[in-house]
């Protein structure tokens, strides 16, 4: 039976963390037996902790790197009776975090909404199969249920990805959901009007800063919510940790025997937080870029390198892949970048030692 | 490690404490009482103990006793041993005598200790969270760093005392083991080794040792241990992997806690304790005789600093803003007034110390900030901070679980990281509490206090807490003793000793010249007065001591320059003497324009001010005044070709002006040079736009040069680009002359005219800038005028619109286009 599962993971592209990390938590959940955990929760909320942060020993692997504090008051605003809010910048694995705690809490990460403009409230809540409506009139059989009307009747977290693209009235949907923890469907006959949210409900929201941000969020939903920032990595070793693990994982889902040497890695991954935080390592200030520089798509960058050297050169990365795939990451509109980009690899790249470094400084003639 | 050592009934017991824990107060305090001994040894200034009894005084607390010396080079350094009330050493003291017991500091003077470190608050963690032990210990038992990780062990489980030395050894025997041992360690040691050994000789009961936890096992091996025990000590680092000594007493998730080194036997509970009884019935008191087989080196006693010329002990008081490590200069523990409310509270058997912080939080929100905070959110943060604390699994709310529960529940913006959220400023400020110290005024203080407090009292200007301006009239002789008086304070940064005004700070000299002093009672005003004693003991000796030492620090003119005036403003005649020997030497090594431009104008204050000084500092400003002045020429003259910023040119041209104003009886050549620099400037071909047009300003204004010399420069430097900086160099120096001299601005308003729009606009910013020099009505003025000569009515121009710039430059330049469509298409002769 494994080994079916592990075909069918195989096949799916992108398997959400329930079934990506089922084994961890099993064994998790059967260590938490006994142990006291808020109602409807899966697993304890230090369990939920030590899933997310990993434990070598205990066969865990680490999956996000932040400090403890902070997930300690995500997992708390869970048992608590407000939502929890992820903000923070593009790629800082706010939706990575959502997911995973889901998946640890509920075993199930895919009661998903996704927010944008054409949003609606159908998208939401529920709708209906419109041939049973005609015959049969509103019914629970007629009723199509959306992510949080699913969320409600079975007791797990919803997640809503970037809520502030939403138009306010329909985030303001979330308000009697989220004070009441009920939601009304009048359609239906009296006795189940009232759709009443089962223990181990609640919501995950996440909006990125860059964009609309929460300005605009009405007070009476931010009073529901406990918000917490997202952080970029601030130390450069996790973050290299970091990439260096998932870009192998990629390069393994997609079939390809590449490796990330370490020094290619560690040349991207310090081209992304000197750029991020508009600083060289050794202290010389950077002029900052307007496109993200997260984590992610440090990942996204050193995939797409990889997947170069492979189909295109000898098969390793090596600095000249590096900055072809940078330029797709860093360049997106603002004309200025271009030169920030070029003073960046004339001042603090053009010195560095090492063979990456100099491939990498030698590639900037790719530059527009 | 020995678990003789946990025994606290032994003759020598090794109390081990991190300074300001209240859980090691409260059990020392209890273990005094019970034990009774008849001497307390406490990790101190050794020197201080002379005036321990001063410590008995109706102090209140924070205080801290400051040491300080200068050394045979001059050189001076001071320190500080901070008490609070729930210090585990301020216990030891005040019990201690109060129980008639021997007490007395045992560690090294801070003249002896300076030698290896700069610490300056001698109670303050070290480092600690890089002791891979410690890091180990912070994963396994999930918490983020050292302070956290003594919260969870020590602080919130308030073991017993017997618990409590277990634990606290052990954490320490092994961060002891891991963190290794320097040379500043091992001196201390040996000499509190020596107290240690005295105090048992001499005295017959049992002894009390009180010092940080990491010596703790140290001075036991090194006065009781066996060679097996020295040996294990200092090489246990070589042989076990710190993670394989993680407590037995943790309760981990994992982990295999039977671990077979020597370690996990000696510290089964059951086994140790009956270790220990044996080991007493075995040797009652034999430990004294221990003592004196002791390392035969550590009978040597105390070495002393050699160097140390003059020492100082003396009690300051401190406060918990300075205590906290958030805010704090190497402090010890953060959020002081959390752990004094801690502490208080459990001496009165009372838990949840959180709730009266949490109010005071609310309270400081609602007077200082004027921000109310709703029940909905006060419960939450309530709720948020208990589920944090039984997530963290600590038995009542703690500081972080409180700091954690605020966050979460109420910030609901992006966290910015610098620029905090008021709510969390006010909670970070209820838990570092507003407690200041006050000195007993029994108190010894050092002399130099005694006669700033007098002085301030006599002529009725000490301190109160309302802020008290004072006019000081200089040619009034006490006015003028006072105003040396209080530059002294001033120059020795006593804060709440601010001077407001100055005679010569704007370009008028008043008839009376009267400065203007604020005088108020601040936190730190006492505690600054005493630790400015490290620059001497009386007050003119201390405010030269600093003075000098400033201007060694950062040799260079300008400086020099400055505290020339500083030294003279204090009425200090050798000081001010000596200052201006060296600095004529100086003068001619200084190659940087600005800065001898920056002293040049130090310099001309000062001329300004000795007119009224009374007290006569100097022979002759006007000497030196004069060498500045031609050395400022002189690298002017050749530097001026030099790209320098505007601004500080600008200055040093108006003080070269002012300076000639002044040399002018006095010097004509000096004047005559001067002329001449300007007039050579103003020809070179490669000088920089803005010092020409400076130049030309002043020439113009001493009718140097006449109008068309003028207008002839203007044309050189007609082009879009330069014209800006030309104009600004010129308005700046001589902008009362362009107000009265109509032709000038006929011609520049041709210049301008001749431009087309884009030449316009790419002059118009420089431009602009240049006539912000002028006043918005000496501008209006100006505008009417060139109406007036180019013979335009008002009615052509409207003065008064309120058309902001852009939109102006938007439509000269749809004008522009408009006109060139026009042209393009032969609709209209416009040329």
């Amino acid at each position: 039976m494994n080994s079916k599962k592990s075909d069918s993971n195989q096949e799916i592209q992108r398997p959400p963390a329930e079934m990506l990390y089922a084994d961890e938590l099993k064994m998790l959940a059967q260590e938490d037996a006994k142990q006291a955990k808020p109602e409807g929760w899966l697993l304890s909320p230090r369990s939920v902790i030590r899933f997310i942060t990993g434990d070598k020993k205990a066969g865990l692997q680490p999956k996000f790197v932040g400090n403890r504090s902070f997930l300690e008051r995500c997992v708390v605003a869970l048992a608590t009776s407000r939502g929890l809010m992820l903000i923070g910048e593009p790629g800082t694995a706010k939706s990575y975090l959502s997911e995973l705690l889901s998946a640890a809490i509920s075993g199930d990460s895919t009661l998903t909404i996704q927010g944008s403009g054409g949003t609606t409230e159908d998208n939401i809540r529920y709708s209906w199969n419109y041939a049973l409506l005609l015959a049969e009139g509103p019914s629970p059989r007629s009723l199509v249920p959306a992510p949080l009307h699913r969320g409600m009747q079975k007791g797990k977290i919803v997640r809503f990805e970037e809520i502030t693209r939403c138009p306010l009235e329909i985030q303001d949907t979330l308000l009697s959901v989220l004070s009441d923890r009920v939601l009304a469907i009048p359609e239906l006959p009296d006795d189940e009007r009232m759709l009443f949210a089962k223990q181990g409900f609640n919501i995950i929201a996440t909006a990125n800063t860059r964009d609309r941000g929460v300005n605009e969020m009405s007070a009476a939903l931010k009073r529901r919510f406990n918000f917490e920032t997202v952080q970029a990595i601030r130390d450069i070793n996790e973050e290299m940790e970091l990439v260096q693990r998932e870009t192998t994982k990629l390069f393994k889902r997609a079939s390809i025997p590449v490796e990330m040497p370490a020094d290619v890695t560690q040349v991207l991954v310090t081209a992304f937080h000197e750029l991020r935080n508009a600083k060289t390592v050794e202290g010389q200030a950077l002029e900052g870029m307007t496109t993200v520089m997260s984590t992610a798509e440090a990942i996204s960058t050193g995939y797409a390198a990889g997947l170069h050297a492979y189909y295109y050169s000898s098969g390793s990365p090596t600095g000249d892949h590096l900055v072809h795939s940078l330029l797709g990451t860093a360049l997106k509109d603002n004309p200025d970048d271009i030169k920030k980009l070029r003073h960046y690899f004339n001042h603090a790249v053009r010195g560095r030692k090492g063979k990456v470094w100099q491939e990498f400084y030698e590639a900037h003639k790719h530059l527009p | 490690m020995n678990p003789r050592i946990l025994d606290s009934a032994a003759d020598i017991v090794f109390f081990p404490v991190r300074h300001h824990s209240p859980t090691a107060a409260l059990l020392l305090s209890s273990l005094l009482k019970q034990v009774k001994p008849s001497a307390v040894l406490i990790e101190g200034p050794s020197d201080y103990n002379e005036q321990l009894s001063e410590l008995l005084l109706d102090h209140q607390l924070p205080i801290a006793i400051y040491s300080y010396f200068e050394d045979a080079l001059g050189e001076r350094s001071g320190a500080f041993y901070p008490f609070c009330e729930y210090s585990p050493e301020w216990q030891a003291v005040t019990q201690g005598l109060r129980q008639g017991a021997k007490v007395e500091f045992i560690d090294l003077p801070w003249a002896d200790l300076s030698n290896y470190s700069r610490r300056r608050n001698l109670y303050s963690d070290e480092d600690q969270g890089s002791i891979p032990y410690i890091k180990e210990l912070c994963k396994q038992l999930e918490v983020d760093d050292f302070s956290e990780l003594w919260d969870k062990i020590i602080e919130i489980e308030d073991p017993p005392l017997p618990e409590y030395m277990r634990r606290c050894h052990y954490l320490c025997y092994h961060m002891r083991v891991f963190g290794g041992n320097d040379s500043e360690t091992i001196a201390r040691e040996e000499c509190m080794a020596n107290f240690i050994k005295r105090a048992a000789e001499e005295t017959k009961g049992k002894v009390v040792v009180v010092t940080g936890g990491m010596h703790s096992y140290a001075l036991y091996a090194r006065l009781l241990g066996t060679e097996e025990e020295k040996h294990e000590f200092t090489h246990l680092k070589e042989q076990v992997e710190p993670d394989r000594l993680l407590p037995w007493w943790l309760n981990f998730d994992s982990g295999d806690l039977s671990t077979n080194d020597s370690e996990q036997h000696a510290s089964d509970g059951n086994v140790e304790d009956h270790e220990v009884e044996d080991h007493e019935a075995d040797q009652g008191d034999e430990d004294h005789d221990e003592v004196e087989r002791a390392d035969e080196k550590a009978c040597t006693p105390p070495i002393s600093n050699p160097t140390a010329a003059v020492r100082g002990l003396a009690l300051t008081p401190y406060s918990y803003e300075r205590l906290d490590s958030l805010t704090g200069y190497e402090s010890g523990m953060p959020t002081p007034g959390f752990y004094h409310q801690v502490f208080h509270d459990r001496k009165k058997n009372k838990a949840d110390s959180y709730r009266v912080l949490l109010m005071n939080t609310i309270t400081t929100l609602r007077k200082k900030k004027k921000q109310q905070i709703s029940s909905a959110d006060l419960i939450a943060v309530e709720t948020s901070s208990c589920a944090l604390a039984a997530l963290r699994g600590h038995k009542e709310v703690w500081r972080t679980d409180l700091i954690d529960g605020v966050i979460s529940a109420v910030l609901k913006d992006e966290r910015n990281f610098d620029i905090p959220h008021p709510f969390l400023l006010a909670i970070e400020e209820s838990l570092r509490g507003d407690i200041v110290g006050r000195l007993s005024e029994k108190a010894k203080v050092p002399p130099l206090v005694q006669e700033v407090e007098t002085t301030l009292r006599q002529w009725n200007i000490y301190p109160e807490k309302a802020e008290r301006i004072l006019h000081l009239e200089l040619g009034d002789e006490l006015a003028s003793n006072q105003s040396m008086f209080l530059h002294k304070l001033a120059v020795l940064q006593i804060p709440g000793i601010v001077l407001k005004a100055s005679p010569f700070d704007d370009d008028f000299e008043d008839i009376q010249p009267i400065e203007t002093w604020s005088v108020q009672q601040t936190t730190g005003f006492h505690a600054a007065v005493i630790e400015a004693s490290i620059y001497g003991n009386t007050l003119k000796e201390a405010a030269m001591a600093k003075l000098l030492e400033d201007t060694q620090r950062d040799k260079n003119t300008a400086s020099a320059a400055k505290s020339l005036l500083a030294a003279c403003l204090m009425g200090i005649k050798e000081l001010a003497t000596e200052l201006q020997a060296s600095l004529l030497e100086q003068i001619q090594q200084d190659s940087d324009l600005l800065r001898v431009g920056t002293a040049l104008n130090h310099t001309l204050y000062l001329a300004k001010y000795d007119r009224v000084l009374r007290s006569k500092p100097l022979e002759s400003v006007q000497e030196l005044l004069l060498a500045f002045f031609e050395r400022c020429l002189w690298l002017l003259d050749s530097q001026g070709a030099a790209s320098y910023e505007n601004r500080p040119i600008e200055f040093l041209m108006k003080s070269l002006m002012e300076t000639d104003e002044q040399l002018k009886s006095s010097s004509p050549a000096a004047r005559a040079y001067f002329l001449d620099v300007l007039k050579r400037l103003r020809t070179a071909a490669n000088t920089a736009a803005f010092i020409r047009g400076a130049s030309c300003g002043i020439l113009w204004t001493r009718n140097e040069i006449q109008q068309e010399a003028l207008v002839e420069d203007l044309t050189y430097f007609s082009s879009p680009i330069t014209i800006g900086e030309f104009l600004n160099g010129l308005i700046a120096l001589a902008k009362e002359s362009l107000k009265q001299r109509d032709d000038l601005l006929k011609s520049l308003d041709q210049f301008l005219l001749s431009f087309s729009v884009d030449q316009f606009l790419e002059a118009l910013p420089k431009t602009r800038l240049a006539f912000s020099a002028f006043s918005p009505r000496e501008r209006h003025m100006l505008a009417t005028k060139i109406l007036k000569l180019t013979q335009a009515t008002s009615s052509d121009i409207d003065l008064e619109s309120d058309l902001d710039m852009e939109s102006a430059t938007q439509m000269l330049i749809l004008e522009d286009r408009i006109s060139a469509n026009l042209r393009k298409y032969g609709l209209r002769g416009l040329n």
